[in-house]
């Protein structure tokens, strides 16, 4: 008896050392993982120590003296302004047109279907730095250099085939059962698809949408190339424009990335669930 | 079918004639004089490209990378993955700060990485000098070996949530009773992970590590654009952005065309032989 209690309390301990072991590798992943994204915030409020050695790892005092400067000696706000258009109007469009797409491919199954399965897979092998140069004559001879909507229309080359590819999935999963009883009960095809299955892929759409958003809003190379003059820039154009200057005020550099970074990191905390389960959902099955 | 036709009109202006023009561009002359009027130079850019050493340099780099960014960012995915798979407390919260690099655009990325490996006054500098890692600051962006090791570091930073969130969903979908009957059966740990989690992971592999090389090879440009623009001397050029060089900062852009393309072209290739050969494995199995 005395040595089984023993070696249930050995299990026990080990189970708890595994435990506590387990609990500070999660904790130490989580710092390295945000450790620099807190660093970039606590820089950006520290602006007289930017520049001090050795540095202070948790600052005493914070000063938003950086948050001022630099929305007040660059055109931030319109680059924000230009930016939420750009990814705004560009998943609008994925979304809208990616939904009809989908829903065809997925209820009128033809050669199509495959064919698109294909295009899903080129864009992403396709690099965006080849993709711009055509781009870039086509626009200069259409004379849509400068342009925001070009540029939204640009954009569509890597957000859409996403679209079309993940909401399928989701029109997959729902019988057609459902539209076929929706039907019974007196709507046309159309209506049931609209008021009945469009509904149902609620995530998907969720889905879709942030990650339209988040490519639209971090892209960079179109953006660059496609659009010349300050006042059209978007915030990453603007941003990496910094680069150039001669006196680097990192303060104020971070402090324009932390606002630029604020619009998909709340999308991608409030509705990350949705993003995931959007992403991996073909993986998985498939 | 009215349905994808709207679809369709947008991808063949966005995509399918761009991609068309891109590869009939290879076998031109075009710079920015002449955008107009380019002359029709047949494979001369392909002889050129086999004959220029940065191109080859540039192939180097680039294999070197992909495989750097492919291997660091699984490992990184399935020890986080490991990690979150299993009940505890404050789970969802862990989750959602370690995939957070995933939400933060590229050029932001770029920024703070650039800012936190400074020469002078980097905090990357000062926690490895506090550790007696290294005596003296490093030049992270400046020096070449250094250079590649962070482009491929950042790019790291910010694919390995991608592997996670897909190793996670593929642990989870690993009957649970698999891994009882084998500690009943008094497999250790490794024996588990080596005989339960590897083969139950297949699936998730085969497509993870495709996408993650593409990613690598193709499509993760601004990182590398804006943290050394290809340098110092060239080598963290990589194709895609030898490209991109070519085409906006010298002017060549049929010959930058004809350099993408081989890019698309291997990517193509490599997928092709890559599917057929993982799917007859799996066949196997």
């Amino acid at each position: 008896m005395q040595s089984q209690t023993a070696a249930a309390r050995a299990f026990r301990r080990r189970r708890q050392l595994d435990t506590i072991v387990h609990a500070l590798l999660v904790i130490g992943a989580c710092v390295l993982a945000v450790f620099p994204f807190y660093w970039m915030l606590k820089s950006s409020l520290t602006t007289e120590s930017a520049f001090q050695w050795p540095p202070e790892m948790i600052p005493l005092t914070i000063s938003f003296d950086a948050y001022r400067d630099v929305v007040a000696g660059y055109p931030i706000v319109r680059w924000f302004l230009n930016s939420t258009f750009v990814a705004l109007a560009t998943t609008a469009l994925s979304v809208l047109i990616g939904l009809n797409a989908a829903l065809g491919l997925s209820r009128y199954r033809t050669r199509l279907t495959g064919l698109f399965g294909v295009v899903i897979l080129i864009t992403q092998m396709l690099p965006a730095t080849l993709l711009v140069i055509p781009m870039f004559i086509i626009f200069r001879n259409l004379g849509m250099i400068d342009s925001l909507g070009g540029l939204v229309v640009a954009n569509l080359a890597f957000a859409l085939p996403l679209a079309i590819w993940v909401l399928k999935g989701f029109f997959d999963s729902i019988p057609r059962e459902i539209e076929e009883a929706s039907m019974i009960d007196g709507s046309s095809e159309v209506g049931a698809f609209y008021r009945v299955t469009i509904p149902l892929t609620l995530p998907g759409i969720i889905a879709v949408s942030i990650y339209a958003f988040m490519v639209a809003w971090g892209e960079f190379f179109f953006a660059r190339t496609l659009i010349n003059q300050e006042t059209n820039w978007v915030f990453t154009v603007g941003l990496s424009s910094f680069r150039g200057e001669h006196t680097l005020h990192w303060s104020e550099l971070l402090a324009a990335a932390t606002i630029f970074t604020i619009p998909p990191l709340l999308f991608f905390a409030g509705l990350q669930r949705h993003l995931i389960s959007g992403l991996t959902g073909g993986a998985v099955k498939g | 079918m009215l349905l994808v036709l709207p679809a369709l009109l947008v991808l063949g202006a966005v995509l399918f004639y761009p991609i068309g023009l891109a590869i009939y561009s290879g076998f031109f002359d075009i710079g920015m004089m002449n955008l107009g009027n380019p002359r029709f130079v047949g494979w001369e850019n392909y002889r050129k490209m086999a004959n220029t050493p940065a191109f080859w340099q540039s192939v180097r780099v680039t294999v070197i990378y992909t495989i750097g960014v492919v291997v660091g960012s699984y490992i990184v995915g399935l020890l986080c993955a490991l990690l979150l798979n299993r009940p505890f407390r404050g789970r969802a919260l862990a989750r959602t700060l370690i995939i957070i690099p995933w939400a933060i655009p590229n050029v932001v990325t770029v920024l703070i990485w650039n800012w936190m490996l400074d020469a002078n006054y980097g905090v990357v500098n000062y926690l490895l000098q506090t550790f007696h890692l290294i005596s003296e600051n490093l030049r992270w962006r400046a020096m070449p070996d250094l250079a590649q090791i962070s482009v491929t570091g950042v790019t790291v930073w910010t694919t390995y949530p991608v592997a996670l969130v897909m190793l996670l969903a593929g642990l989870q979908a690993i009957p649970r009773d698999l891994y009882e009957a084998a500690s009943v059966d008094g497999a250790t740990a490794w024996q588990r992970f080596w005989h339960i989690t590897w083969p139950g992971l297949a699936p998730v592999n085969i497509v993870l590590i495709l996408l993650l090389s593409l990613m690598a090879f193709t499509r993760v440009v601004t990182i590398i654009y804006l943290m050394t623009a290809g340098g110092p001397a060239g080598a963290t050029e990589t194709l895609p952005i030898q490209t991109y060089l070519q085409a906006f900062k010298f002017f060549r852009m049929g010959y930058a065309s004809a350099v993408g393309t081989v890019v698309l072209v291997i990517a193509v290739l490599f997928s092709i032989v890559y599917l057929y050969v993982t799917s007859r494995v799996y066949q196997q199995d």
